[in-house]
């Protein structure tokens, strides 16, 4: 699930990045117009920028880093923090994204047999809710993100007067063929039917 | 000036076009999906073919992925339909030869009313 926000957070930071880039290089290309210290001139530029300030605060912060102190210690810590940040970033490009097909069969010759969750969701959602004593099914399918097969988690409901056992089992079986077929592990859960909850046919 | 070459149909379009037609003649299909944005979608000379993509292979052949919304019946059974199908039609274009591997995609079950 950490996924997610991570890929979320690669694309931000690779548009903010590339935004800045563009805007630096319009910039420069702007104040190359003129040459000496006029004004499109990069000279110019880097005062508009305050380079030669930002030279001395760097090279006041690097001295103060090669005496042993808190600066020392804060820019460890700002590195480990600048390592994690950048794996995190690697993590959510690199990280092979969850195919959202389950594959019924992969031939060698690159045929393919294959169904989006949803209506795997809905054919595993009426099976269960055609077994006795089931009053609604939810499905949750999650293919696996390596190869074929995934997961399949199921809640029952049910009345008061029908065992969570037997539901439980009997939701099983009804889902068994589907979840053999595209090699799903199945996990059943039972839960008391709420007031109102109840299904229409 | 020389005369232009009248414009063909490519084999890759063409062949987009007869497993499009040849997987909606089957019986239980009731639909291709062009998915999103048109991701799915082959254009062939102008035309757009949703729900087919056609691909060239290491080997020169085009692998053709259907995406496709089906009934309610046994996968793998209307799969072999579907490929039957679409290879039979092939044939009968002269195209067996451009013709490699046929995914089917089922993208959505269209359930029976009643």
């Amino acid at each position: 699930m950490i996924l997610v926000p991570l890929r979320a957070l690669t694309r931000l930071t690779a548009f903010v990045l590339l935004l800045a880039l563009a805007a630096l290089g319009l910039a420069t290309a702007v104040f190359s117009i003129q040459g000496d210290s006029r004004t499109l001139s990069l000279p110019k530029l880097a005062g508009h920028l305050r380079l030669p300030r930002l030279d001395g605060i760097v090279g006041d912060y690097l001295a103060s880093l090669e005496r042993s102190g808190p600066t020392a210690w804060v820019s460890v810590g700002a590195g480990a923090a600048a390592v994690a940040i950048g794996l995190a970033l690697l993590v959510g490009v690199l990280a092979p994204r969850r195919e959202r097909l389950l594959v019924l069969e992969d031939e060698a010759d690159g045929s393919r047999l294959a169904a989006r969750r949803r209506p795997l969701r809905q054919i595993a959602g009426t099976l269960v809710e055609q077994e006795r004593g089931v009053t609604v099914a939810k499905t949750r399918l999650r293919p696996s993100r390596w190869g074929s097969g995934g997961r399949l988690r199921l809640t029952a409901f049910h009345p008061r007067n029908r065992k969570p056992e037997e539901i439980a089992a009997s939701a099983s079986s009804a889902v068994e063929p589907l979840a053999k077929a595209f090699r799903l592990r199945t996990r059943v859960r039972t839960r008391l039917g709420e007031r109102g909850r109840r299904r229409v046919q | 000036m020389s005369e232009l070459a009248t414009p063909r149909s490519s084999d890759r379009a063409a062949l987009a076009r007869i497993a499009l037609e040849a997987a909606l003649a089957v019986g239980d299909v009731v639909g291709a999906e062009a998915g999103p944005h048109g991701a799915w979608v082959t254009e062939a000379g102008g035309e757009r073919l949703p729900g087919v993509v056609a691909v060239a292979q290491a080997d020169g052949r085009y692998a053709l992925d259907l995406h496709l919304i089906v009934r309610p019946v046994p996968l793998h059974e209307l799969a072999e339909r579907i490929r039957e199908r679409v290879v039979r039609a092939s044939e009968r274009a002269g195209l067996e030869g451009a013709l490699g591997s046929i995914g089917v995609s089922i993208e959505d079950i269209e359930l029976l009313e009643g």
